[in-house]
């Protein structure tokens, strides 16, 4: 199991944004977690990443406990995020953005041929190389973002939102992409407002309410499920 | 007021932006990373030039290379200052701001118990003058831009190219977004607080060998430093070397061509200005 997550609470001073929050996500395998807004999706991946701190509960990543080390050090073992607002280096380059997503690695012509086959996927990045971050457009940006996590060759990725804001085309090719980099044994744990496109490409899923998971399933479980379809298929 | 006059000031303001820029860029990246405003960065300007005092008068080390090493001592010793003092409030506001003024106050007394109120000088960084567009320059004048030069340079290179350098500038545009590219921003903030107070021990050195030696020599370029800062624009090394410049010749142009009255106010005069139309800076980037 990449990736298992047991028991999670998250504190915001005294209100508690997580409470409860358990889930696995195995290798190669896309995991849904939904829930409307203030279901405490954003905080969970934060607390996943090492950006909150938990306030209880246990992170294992590959059997290991990496709840007490800091985001960078989680980073290094496998852990990648591309998070809400996707944190883009803004007036760095987009070629600088992506070398800096490979900031840990050590075999320079491995990430050199990541790099060259993200943008074999992503060609306006090859492109758009030399431009500063900022200059994209949003699409681009989150393509950038979710490529700049790619480079760090993570174990698991934790996507937030990845299709706020893109245009269907651009979905699909990022969902294509995503599928494509799981059968290489990359666990991804998927965030989406979107819950019909999410459990389209997932094989699993979790809901989430008010900082517990409470409901969990096969995607096309969930996708039958009454509660599912009343709370987050407008159905 | 003779022409003679006003290039004299003009050399002498144009060598003085130069000190200004590495006092800027230094806490620029300090606060760029760390979010602290190191207050007490004039005295480690002042440091370095004490630093080279010692070097140069009791170990009679050469010049430059006194220089070199009180980089080294005086970047070790703010790079202990943020590990004993700063680190444990990333993120505050109230508290660095108080350890750091705290420290200015007792870092001069420090100097003054030691060395003595009255002023010291080091030895010439080059003697005799050129001539430069027919008009005469003295040699240590250049010879301050040309180290400058070479620290800004190297800096700037290192931010561009180098692994780490590109760590710190991350960490300045996108602190989270640093530490999700397994970026260690602790180490980045001693990084930068290593490097920032290396390049102002430079200048207080070359300082205290062209103007003079005295333990509040500090708080001038610490006040320019600031206000290169807001001209500039945080984050932008041309934007700090533009505006330093600018305030440099205003520095040393004003006294003589407006009179002493002017020359304290107009600096802040033109920072009020700047912002009022520009209110990132005129290089900067807002946040």
């Amino acid at each position: 199991m990449a990736l298992s997550a047991c028991d999670l609470h998250v504190h915001y001073g005294t209100a508690e944004a997580v409470r409860g929050a358990s889930f696995t996500v195995e290798e190669g395998e896309i995991v849904a977690l939904l829930g409307n807004n203030g279901a405490g999706k954003t905080t969970t991946l934060r607390a996943i990443s090492g950006l909150e701190n938990l306030s209880a509960g246990s992170i294992l990543l590959d059997g290991e406990p990496v709840q007490h080390l800091p985001a960078h050090a989680r980073v290094g073992l496998g852990i990648g995020h591309v998070p809400e607002g996707k944190n883009l280096f803004p007036y760095m380059t987009v070629a600088e953005n992506l070398a800096l997503g490979a900031f840990l690695r050590k075999d320079k012509a491995g990430v050199r041929k990541d790099e060259e086959e993200l943008i074999s996927h992503f060609p306006v990045l090859g492109e758009r190389r030399g431009q500063r971050a900022w200059t994209l457009s949003g699409g681009e940006q989150q393509m950038l973002a979710i490529c700049r996590a790619l480079m760090g060759r993570p174990k698991v990725l934790l996507l937030d939102e990845p299709s706020l804001g893109l245009s269907p085309k651009m979905v699909s090719e990022i969902a294509q992409m995503i599928s494509h980099l799981t059968t290489r044994g990359m666990g991804v744990l998927l965030v989406e407002q979107n819950a019909r496109l999410a459990l389209g490409v997932s094989q699993r899923g979790y809901v989430l309410e008010r900082g517990v998971t409470v409901l969990e399933g096969r995607a096309d479980e969930l996708l039958a499920s009454e509660h599912v379809k009343r709370a987050y298929l407008g159905r | 007021m003779t022409p003679q006059l006003i290039w004299q000031s003009f050399v002498n303001g144009f060598a003085l932006g130069w000190l200004y820029i590495l006092m800027a860029l230094g806490l620029s990246l300090i606060f760029g990373i760390t979010r602290i405003m190191q207050f007490a960065h004039g005295e480690l300007y002042m440091l370095g030039g004490y630093v080279v005092y010692l070097l140069t008068a009791s170990l009679h080390l050469n010049l430059f290379l006194s220089i070199i090493l009180a980089m080294v001592v005086v970047g070790a010793f703010g790079l202990l200052l943020y590990i004993g003092l700063f680190r444990r409030y990333t993120g505050q506001m109230v508290n660095p701001i108080i350890i750091s003024v705290g420290l200015t106050l007792i870092l001069q007394s420090a100097v003054v118990v030691t060395f003595g109120i009255t002023q010291r000088s080091l030895p010439r960084l080059a003697e005799g003058g050129l001539s430069l567009f027919g008009s005469p320059v003295p040699k240590d004048r250049l010879v301050v831009v040309a180290v400058a030069l070479a620290l800004v340079v190297a800096l700037y290179a290192a931010l561009k190219k180098h692994r780490y350098g590109q760590a710190m500038v991350a960490s300045v545009q996108s602190p989270e977004g640093a530490q999700l590219q397994g970026i260690n921003l602790k180490l980045m903030g001693g990084l930068s607080m290593f490097t920032a107070s290396a390049l102002a021990a430079a200048g207080g050195a070359l300082a205290g060998s062209v103007f003079q030696l005295t333990p509040y020599m500090g708080v001038q370029p610490l006040v320019k430093g600031l206000v290169i800062i807001v001209l500039g624009g945080l984050g932008s090394v041309p934007g700090v070397v533009v505006g330093g410049i600018f305030l440099g010749l205003l520095d040393g142009l004003a006294p003589v061509v407006l009179g002493a009255g002017w020359a304290s106010i107009l600096p802040l005069l033109v920072v009020m200005a700047v912002l009022l139309v520009r209110p990132t800076g005129l290089w900067g980037y807002g946040r």
